[in-house]
């Protein structure tokens, strides 16, 4: 009875099959400029309702409704109840959705193409997220100039609010004793590099600030993770600054800009939010949200869950925040975990990148083969002279096995596709942005800075050891010149194997028409490869199959070549580049 | 002529499945927002500016194991995770989880707390209760620990502990201990080396006792344990479901009457330990070393005017094979209890093996003799930050005194395999599998299943 069911369900199946094999054929790219930008930048409204406030009882308001995510059901249900609904779902990961004709990211709410653009200036990398009005210059504040109006509420570090002048307002925070001068630094090294690579983030940065410029406000309260509220009084403030760091006289924090508009909660990175019409894109299935697993894996920001994480709604005018019309825009927030951030428990800080904080699946393995193959985080230590940072080090670093907290759903379904796509990005991080992104933390000890700066490059080269080389890493495609096919192999010009293994070879192909194009090598991974003409008359339309070129590239060094759609619109048309594939065979 | 025509038990199951596997693909199928809402979505753009990719070979095999699997989908999605994520992120939101953990867990910076607990092991009456915790109670260093755990009005036991620490080491202590147990399905087997698994009887006990306790690391993991108690035992009728009781099978009897039974006993007790471990006390779970341990204790029945000695010995050699934690053990250990003048020692004094002892695939009970001797071959690994894979594997058996019928023939196998938890054991997580045999001589057949999951309720 079952063996018939079964076969029945496979016959049906391979008639199917059958079928779908009848009609593939090659997909073509239509005759059309990349997708600028996402449509979900176009200001929305929402329908409005009452949403009284303390201040204003019979407030209404025109936006989302904050979302309030409950810590403790994220961890179960992506630890234990969605990997098992998922599992039996049988919902493999496919491509990501938002990716366009170039196999890039649209512009979006979620993410801008800024390094993968234009290499930024020195001033603009380290600038991040923040404009010249927002960085705090605390040895030219007047005392008490600085009002705190708010207790840090949750958190693991102390801190609190301040609102300098008019309008800018900044959560301070404090380093960990046990770890002085990391998770400030984190924060600002974390979110330069985050904006730098199109995310939307918070400003931060390191300050130095004397005692004399805060002036607390009676009557504050906190509320911590356990817990009711409690008093944010001048005790409560001693308290905070007697565990922050010093220099001189001076106290070391990490400033957090106010983000703009009026924030709702965090982003989940599963599903949609039901009332943004914009969000229209399952969050597991967004390009950006799978491929920033090798970004936290970079910095080791293990705590890349939903908490950490902001949606704002930006309301066309500004003066009314929960006003209609406008758009969400979505924001990553406190990267303070980042270059090695320990728990209380030695055992959980040495799995913190390397295994979930309950695996189910390590656990499992280590109890089936009896603990004998000796696992990473056994073999990590701490670098001595460097102990702020933890167990962050390249030495045990496996990009491939690089974990955060739990599983995260968008994580969890990243292709090589999207993989390969956040470590082109990254490769455009050369070494001296680094050590210039290193400053932001203004570490007292060179010697830190220095360290912290070389476990980065040689993380990130173990990356794009793993992921540039997979798929073709030659970017930047272009047509010059009307019939030059030009690129540059990122690879190559970060140095990721030695020059000599970089041979090139190119194929063009007309329809039935095949013939081999040399390939001109430059300095900095360029390439150019000439393009003979298709030879139809110009009559035939631009859109004709006849005008449909496609050119193979191979670097000899990467897994897969580069394949590149094109139109030969004759010669005063030129080459028109209409497509990118990096996954398929040539 | 009906039964022919009546559909097979099988097939009709296979129907039902067949059936509640297109339901759950219907409601899988319909997963998707309702239309109203995907309406108020947006148009996406066209991304790639080409056609959709048409369906391959892929997505369409895909569909059996959907289909099959469609059932288990809906249960994990629909009657689990969804109502459990409604209802858990709906406490959450309201500050439950806040309101809880303040009330499980108070005092100033959180050093007391309840916190519940359960054990089962199958064979007994399961339990639940809670472990409550008062560290540095009223004093710095003075701790206080509580276990309460029941099932049932024929089934308590409660546990109480006020311990003072004399060091910074937490395990160096000074303890007063009160415990009171009364269960009605304690096992009998019988005495000596020879008891059958068939022969299990069932018989219940009220316990009480009262015992001063002081503990001292000394030279690395070399520690030194000294006791005084007081305990009273009182046997009952007791019973489980529905099994072969003691007290029936004493008055028919078939079987006579254990030593103690049938007048239960009221002791006093002075014990010592002296441990000499070469393992570095740095060492939680780890570390390789030599353990050797004696200990003797002195107990009277004041019902009775009876005396006994109860001493053993232990030689253990512990090799961690990578400094990770991964023990390999290999121990020899014997224990002898002998009375003092021809008194009878109650048979719940008398040497014990299986349940907490060694020979731990047996059950508690199941070996009871005047002495006893055991080899165990163990190994321990590392499985989590808090967990430890274990496995052992012993032989050896109860036997008369002093060893005197002792035959290889007579031995027993044990094995078992399970997870421990590191830490406090005033609290340990245990589950076990285990396996134990009749005697070699006997055949050495696997006749003993022991299934153990949840904490200690004693300490």
């Amino acid at each position: 009875m079952i063996s018939n069911w079964v076969m029945r369900c496979a016959c049906v199946s391979l008639l199917a099959t059958s079928l779908v094999a009848c009609v593939t054929a090659e997909r073509r790219f239509e005759l059309r400029e990349p997708l600028p930008r996402d449509t979900d930048l176009r200001p929305i409204s929402i329908d409005c309702e009452h949403r009284g406030t303390p201040k204003d009882p019979h407030h209404v308001a025109c936006a989302p409704k904050p979302y309030v995510s409950p810590l403790a059901w994220d961890g179960i249900d992506n630890t234990v109840f969605r990997p098992l609904a998922n599992l039996f779902a049988v919902d493999p990961a496919r491509e990501a959705v938002n990716v366009d004709s170039l196999d890039e990211v649209v512009d979006s709410a979620w993410f801008t193409n800024r390094l993968s653009r234009r290499h930024p200036s020195r001033e603009e990398l380290l600038l991040g997220a923040c404009n010249q009005e927002q960085l705090l210059h605390p040895e030219a504040a007047a005392p008490g100039s600085w009002v705190i109006d708010h207790g840090k509420d949750n958190g693991a570090s102390l801190g609190f609010r301040v609102r300098v002048g008019d309008s800018q307002k900044y959560m301070l925070k404090n380093d960990d004793p046990e770890q002085p001068e990391r998770a400030t630094a984190a924060s600002a090294i974390g979110a330069a590099i985050y904006y730098a690579v199109g995310f939307n983030t918070s400003c931060e940065q390191v300050i130095y600030f004397d005692r004399s410029l805060l002036n607390l406000t009676a009557g504050l309260t906190t509320t911590g993770n356990t817990g009711g509220p409690k008093s944010f009084d001048t005790k409560m403030l001693e308290r905070v600054l007697s565990e922050a760091d010093r220099r001189d006289n001076l106290y070391r924090m990490q400033a957090s800009a106010w983000l703009p508009g009026y924030l709702i909660g965090p982003f989940r990175y599963e599903g949609t939010r039901d009332d943004d019409p914009n969000d229209a894109i399952p969050h597991e299935d967004r390009r950006e949200l799978r491929g920033v697993r090798v970004l936290a894996a970079w910095l080791n920001h293990f705590d890349s869950r939903e908490e950490n994480s902001m949606d704002a709604w930006i309301a066309s005018d500004p003066a009314q925040p929960d006003s209609s019309p406008g758009f969400v825009r979505h924001y990553y927030l406190d990267l303070s975990d980042c270059f090695g951030s320990e728990w209380d428990w030695d055992g959980i800080s040495r799995r913190l990148g390397r295994s979930y904080l309950f695996d189910f699946g390590d656990i499992g393995a280590d109890f089936i083969t009896l603990g004998i193959p000796k696992r990473p985080w056994e073999r990590v230590h701490r670098e001595p002279g460097f102990e702020p940072f933890g167990y962050f080090s390249a030495r045990e670093f496996e990009p491939d096995g690089w974990k955060n907290e739990y599983p995260n759903p968008a994580f969890s379904r990243a292709t090589e596709g999207d993989n390969a796509w956040m470590a082109r990005i990254l490769s455009r991080f050369d070494r001296a942005d680094i050590d210039a992104l290193v400053t932001l933390g203004k570490f007292t000890k060179p010697e830190h800075a220095a360290y912290l700066a070389e476990v980065l490059e040689r993380r990130l080269q173990r990356i794009l050891e793993r992921y540039l080389l997979a798929l073709s890493p030659l970017a930047d495609v272009h047509v010059e010149q009307g019939d030059h096919l030009c690129a540059t192999d990122l690879a190559r010009r970060r140095g990721v194997r030695a020059q000599e293994a970089f041979r090139y070879t190119a194929e063009w192909r007309a329809g039935s028409r095949r013939q081999l194009q040399p390939v001109a090598v430059a300095d900095g991974g360029s390439i150019c490869v000439s393009l003979p003409r298709v030879g139809v008359a110009d009559a035939v339309a631009p859109v004709a199959a006849a005008r449909y070129v496609v050119v193979s590239i191979a670097n000899d060094a990467s897994r897969y070549p580069l394949r590149a759609h094109l139109y030969d619109l004759g010669p005063r048309g030129g080459y028109r580049l209409v497509g990118i594939e990096r996954n398929s065979a040539p | 002529m009906g039964n022919l025509n009546r559909e097979p038990a099988a097939s009709r199951l296979w129907r039902y499945a067949h059936w509640a596997a297109v339901a759950g693909a219907l409601v899988f199928w319909c997963r998707v927002p309702p239309a109203a809402a995907e309406a108020d979505k947006r148009t996406l753009p066209d991304y790639d500016n080409r056609a959709e990719e048409p369906t391959s070979v892929g997505d369409v095999a895909l569909w059996v194991p959907r289909i099959l699997l469609s059932p288990l989908y809906v249960v994990s999605e629909y009657v689990l995770r969804r109502p459990l994520g409604a209802m858990i992120a709906g406490a959450e939101r309201s500050g439950l989880p806040s309101i809880l953990y303040d009330f499980f867990v108070f005092g100033p910076d959180h050093e007391a707390g309840i916190v519940p607990i359960g054990f089962i092991d199958f064979g007994f009456e399961p339990s639940v209760g809670i472990y409550a915790f008062w560290d540095n109670a009223l004093v710095r260093g003075h701790d206080l620990r509580l276990h309460a755990t029941t099932w049932g009005p024929r089934w308590l036991a409660a546990a109480f502990a006020d311990r003072v620490h004399i060091s910074s080491d937490p395990y160096d202590s000074i303890a007063l201990e009160a415990s009171g147990i009364r269960r009605p399905d304690y096992a009998f087997y019988g005495l000596g080396p020879t008891t059958r698994e068939g022969d299990r009887l069932r018989y219940g006990a009220d316990q009480l006792g009262l015992r001063l306790r002081i503990d001292k690391h000394l030279w690395r993991t070399s520690a030194f344990h000294a006791h005084v108690g007081l305990q009273s035992v009182d046997f009952r009728r007791g019973g489980y479901h529905g099994e072969a009781l003691l007290a029936d099978e004493i008055a028919s009897g078939a079987v006579p009457a254990p030593p103690g039974y049938s007048s239960g006993y009221t002791l006093v007790e002075q014990s010592l330990t002296a441990a000499l471990d070469t393992r570095p006390r740095a060492a939680v779970s780890g570390g390789s070393g030599l353990h050797v341990e004696a200990h003797a204790s002195h107990a009277s029945d004041l019902r009775q005017t009876a005396n006994w000695l109860r001493y053993g010995a232990a030689a253990s050699g512990f090799l961690d094979l990578n400094g990770g934690g991964r023990v390999v053990s290999l121990s020899f250990t014997a224990l002898f209890a002998d009375p003092i003048r021809h008194a009878s020692i109650p048979f719940t004094e008398l040497v014990q093996l299986g349940g907490f002892e060694p020979m731990r695939a047996f059950l508690p009970g199941r070996l009871i003799g005047r002495s006893a001797a055991v080899a165990e071959l163990a190994y321990r690994w590392p499985i989590w930050v808090w967990l430890d894979g274990a496995m052992h594997f012993e032989v050896g058996n109860v036997f008369d005194a002093h060893l005197r019928d002792f035959d290889p023939e007579l031995l027993r196998f044990s094995g078992s395999i399970g997870i421990e938890s590191r830490g406090s054991p005033d609290n340990a997580l245990q589950v076990l599998v285990g396996l134990g045999s009749e005697t070699f001589r006997s055949g050495g057949k696997l006749d003993s299943l022991r299934l153990m999951l949840g904490t200690t309720h004693d300490f």
